[in-house]
């Protein structure tokens, strides 16, 4: 028998007992996430049964029970069932979830995790919990992972010190505006927990600092305060690009920029237009009629279906008295368009349902 | 062989050229599996990685109202009856601003009937930009019903026109691309759009693509799944597991990807208009398109990434029946070669990085002639074998050497699969898997690269063939 045939034969042996290895492999990974499933299900359960009790009254003695009903290993789990608790919650419920919580040890977890640096998605709990407990003793640790590479980390540290305190808001801001990898709409969660005063100032000084020009993330951040146009009219100026413009304007939320936005309704880009007429939607008045019935003959159909949105928000407006008004030529595309949201009503001069 | 005196009696020469292939088959069989090691490594990493990073995303609640508007394009041609189950299930996505594009490409059954029926379309004149070249879109519906719902009614120029007809008339920055005989799961947009939302070079993401034969699906959702009856469906399941998990997930860690499904993909606008849009005479659209994207890219040295992200899943019906299971692979074996023969510069360009120094070559060797190499040592071991060049017992040590890799290598796949998303979810499921693995080896792989094969020669002599040409037991039915 050649030398070679006994490689081969040794190297299949070796083989098979790889594959029947995996096989095994494969098979104790399914039991035991089966079993971290049933797991997490008995802590869920458990962690519903306590907060029952707590919120009904009896006081259940959580403190002397815990040991014997949530062993180390599952604390992830309680965590992240914290967690899932504490977004659907309010109110006195919430003080409740937040002491049972303290109870359970949770905010000893969180020091551990940020402590040691563990896996991720344990520095994640970590993280997030040490948010929601409002724990100052992290702060160290906390500040220390907002610069880090990772946006998921790095993004959770920001959250986290922002519920705990607002005294890096600056740095934070200016994160936001620079880290393009923490997505815009996770920015919003934060902003919204953020004192909005407070944080009009803040974005104010960045504005007039002009570090950032016209950057359409800054925009996009002064937007998401509320009643923003002190903050945005710098960017609302005619002299602006078309791009500064839209973006601008789609993140106006102020109803006291009406007559800089009724301007911008004749400007010469049918974005801009189009954005214009968007704000309509929201802020029109009785007085903007003439203005968006205009724009329903616009070449631009962004335009044209915008303003029919804009005019279908007004009460008692007749868009069918309107097209022969305006002698609205291209078939009645204004009112097709508001017809097209199922709003209005089928136009006589539709040709409908055909097979 | 050569050098232990089996081929005693031989000339020189033919020694010479049996050595020759004899390093050919050895250096493929050893390239091949290495890579795929390195891939199944890369990919499990790549697995762990996003499971950690997006492991608080999983919470209620999470996600807000500022994800990018998308457009979802369904091109159909003659889906009459499964067009309409589709739609409903794609209207009814989670995502906070969306909108449906069907592009009927000149079905010559009752498909627009059937939708102007279920979802009350009544014509609508439009304004919009033809940015792409396309054939005459005839009539542009919208829904009575649906204000996000539109319907195209263009002349018939295939799949790759269908959907630049699609790009021009869609409203959103980003188009999802999506087949007709698809379904989505409801949150498959919300996470197909993650990789836009973190790394504003990505240019295009692309999602699993998994069997649905087996699964009971209702209302246009897949509410329970389970493997397939049939044994060639069977086939598939591990054969998608292993493209898309260790395959895609693995180059997606290199920015390497150069293949997004056309089942299941979501692109930036801009550039796919860049470099106008999808290609007509190609049969694999989706791959040629990507490998465009990545050219047009490098040569601007602009920074962009592809993204494969494994947990959106778009379910699609695998052929049951030999004779479409043949087509299939054929078409996608043509795809690949014509994609590959239209874009080698991706292979010789400055700075192509992994895509065009590694994963491109790696498709032209493995996938484009790979087949051949298969097919011709499958064949040579076997006359070696009748010859007696080699014993039996020899034989059947160099079969179970190759069926024990390929086997290793699937359940490499069914454990990423375990660790990503348990789709199935029974036990003996696993197990039913682990057995379709090896018998898979034999006679299934050798049929497909045969096809491959046969699918090379049609490349070559450029035999005509058309989109839509699959007819299926339409589990996904109206």
């Amino acid at each position: 028998m050649p030398a070679s045939f006994d490689a081969i034969y040794t190297s299949v042996l070796i083989l098979v007992c790889l594959v029947l290895g995996g096989l095994v492999l494969l098979l104790f990974t399914r039991v035991y996430s089966d079993q971290k499933q049933r797991r997490s299900k008995v802590v869920l359960e458990n962690f519903r049964r306590i907060f029952h009790d707590r919120l009904s009254g009896s006081q259940t003695k959580t403190v002397m029970t815990k040991e014997l009903i949530f062993r180390d290993s599952d604390y992830d789990d309680l965590a992240y069932v914290y967690l899932c608790h504490d977004d659907l919650l309010n109110g006195e419920a919430r003080i409740f979830l937040r002491n049972l919580a303290l109870d359970l040890s949770l905010d000893v977890y969180a020091q551990d995790m940020l402590k040691n640096r563990v896996k991720t998605h344990q520095l994640l709990l970590g993280l997030a919990v040490a948010g929601k407990l409002g724990l100052s003793s992290c702060l160290p640790n906390i500040k220390a992972l907002i610069g880090v590479s990772d946006a998921s980390i790095s993004f959770q540290a920001a959250k986290s010190l922002i519920e705990i305190e607002q005294s890096l808001l600056g740095e934070i801001l200016e994160s936001m505006i620079v880290r393009v990898d923490w997505s815009i709409s996770k920015c919003e969660m934060i902003l919204r927990k953020i004192d909005q005063e407070k944080l009009k100032n803040k974005l104010n000084e960045l504005v007039l600092s002009g570090r950032y020009g016209n950057s359409v993330r800054m925009i996009f951040i002064c937007g998401m305060v509320q009643n923003n146009l002190s903050l945005l009219k710098h960017f609302l100026s005619e002299d602006q690009d078309e791009d500064t413009l839209a973006v601008s304007i789609r993140a106006m939320n102020d109803v006291e920029s009406l007559p800089q936005i009724r301007v911008l309704l004749r400007h010469r880009s049918w974005v801009v237009r189009c954005q214009a007429a968007k704000f309509l939607e929201r802020f029109a008045l009785q007085e903007d009629i003439p203005l968006l019935a205009e724009l329903l003959a616009d070449k631009y159909w962004w335009v044209r279906y915008r303003a029919a949105l804009a005019l279908s928000s007004l009460p008692g407006v007749d868009l069918s008295s309107m097209a022969a008004d305006y002698k609205l030529d291209t078939g009645n595309l204004g009112l097709l368009e508001s017809v097209g949201l199922g709003q209005w009503f089928i136009p006589e001069n539709s040709k409908g349902v055909q097979g | 062989v050569v050098h232990s005196g089996k081929f005693q009696g031989s000339s020189g020469v033919s020694q010479d050229v049996a050595f020759f292939f004899s390093l050919i088959f050895v250096g493929y069989f050893f390239g091949l599996n290495i890579s795929y090691l390195a891939l199944n490594i890369a990919a499990y990493k790549e697995l762990l990685r996003y499971k950690s990073n997006h492991f608080l995303e999983t919470l209620p609640l999470h996600g807000a109202r500022h994800e990018i508007p998308i457009s979802v394009l369904v091109p159909a041609y003659n889906e009459e009856n499964t067009i309409v189950g589709s739609i409903r299930s794609l209207l009814q996505l989670e995502y906070p601003e969306f909108e449906v594009v069907v592009i009927n490409d000149g079905s010559k059954d009752g498909m627009l009937k059937n939708l102007i029926d279920a979802f009350r379309l009544y014509e609508f004149e439009e304004y919009y930009e033809p940015a792409l070249e396309c054939r005459k879109i005839i009539r542009i519906f919208r829904s009575f019903e649906h204000p996000n719902l539109r319907v195209i009614d263009k002349e018939n120029g295939g799949k790759a026109d269908a959907l630049n007809a699609g790009i021009n008339v869609s409203h959103y920055p980003l188009v999802c691309v999506v087949d007709a005989d698809s379904v989505l799961d409801r949150k498959a947009l919300g996470m197909i759009v993650r990789p836009f939302l973190e790394d504003r070079n990505t240019i295009v993401a692309g999602g699993t693509i998994r069997i649905a034969n087996g699964c009971r699906i209702e209302q246009g959702h897949v509410v329970s799944t389970a493997l397939p009856q049939n044994i060639l469906a069977r086939f598939q399941v591990n054969e998608y597991l292993r493209a898309f998990l260790f395959g895609r997930l693995g180059w997606d860690s290199l920015n390497a990807i150069l293949i997004i499904s056309g089942a299941f993909g979501l692109f930036r606008k801009r550039e796919v208009i860049e470099v106008s849009g999808y290609r007509e005479n190609t049969i694999g659209e989706d791959m040629e398109l990507i490998l465009r994207l990545h050219i047009h890219c490098i040569s601007r040295s602009r920074p962009y990434s592809i993204h494969f992200v494994h947990d959106p899943i778009c379910w699609t019906e695998a052929p049951e029946s030999l004779r479409v299971l043949k087509n299939q692979r054929i078409r996608w074996q043509r795809g690949l070669l014509e994609s590959m023969a239209g874009n080698l510069k991706l292979a010789f360009m400055k700075n192509s990085g992994y895509a065009g120094k590694l994963a491109f070559p790696f498709f032209l060797i493995f996938e484009a002639f790979g087949p051949f190499i298969e097919v011709f040592g499958f064949f040579l071991m076997l006359y070696c074998g009748v010859v007696g060049a080699f014993s039996f017992s020899y034989f059947l040590a160099i079969m179970l050497f190759t069926i024990s890799l390929g086997v290793l290598l699937s359940l490499s796949a069914l454990y990423l699969e375990e660790r990503a998303s348990r789709t199935y979810s029974k036990p003996a499921d696993l197990l039913k898997l682990f057995f379709i693995a090896v018998l898979e080896n034999l006679g299934y792989r050798q049929l497909l690269s045969c096809w491959r094969i046969m699918g090379f020669f049609k490349w070559l002599f450029r035999t005509k063939q058309s989109w839509g040409d699959m007819t299926r037991k339409k589990i996904l039915s109206n």
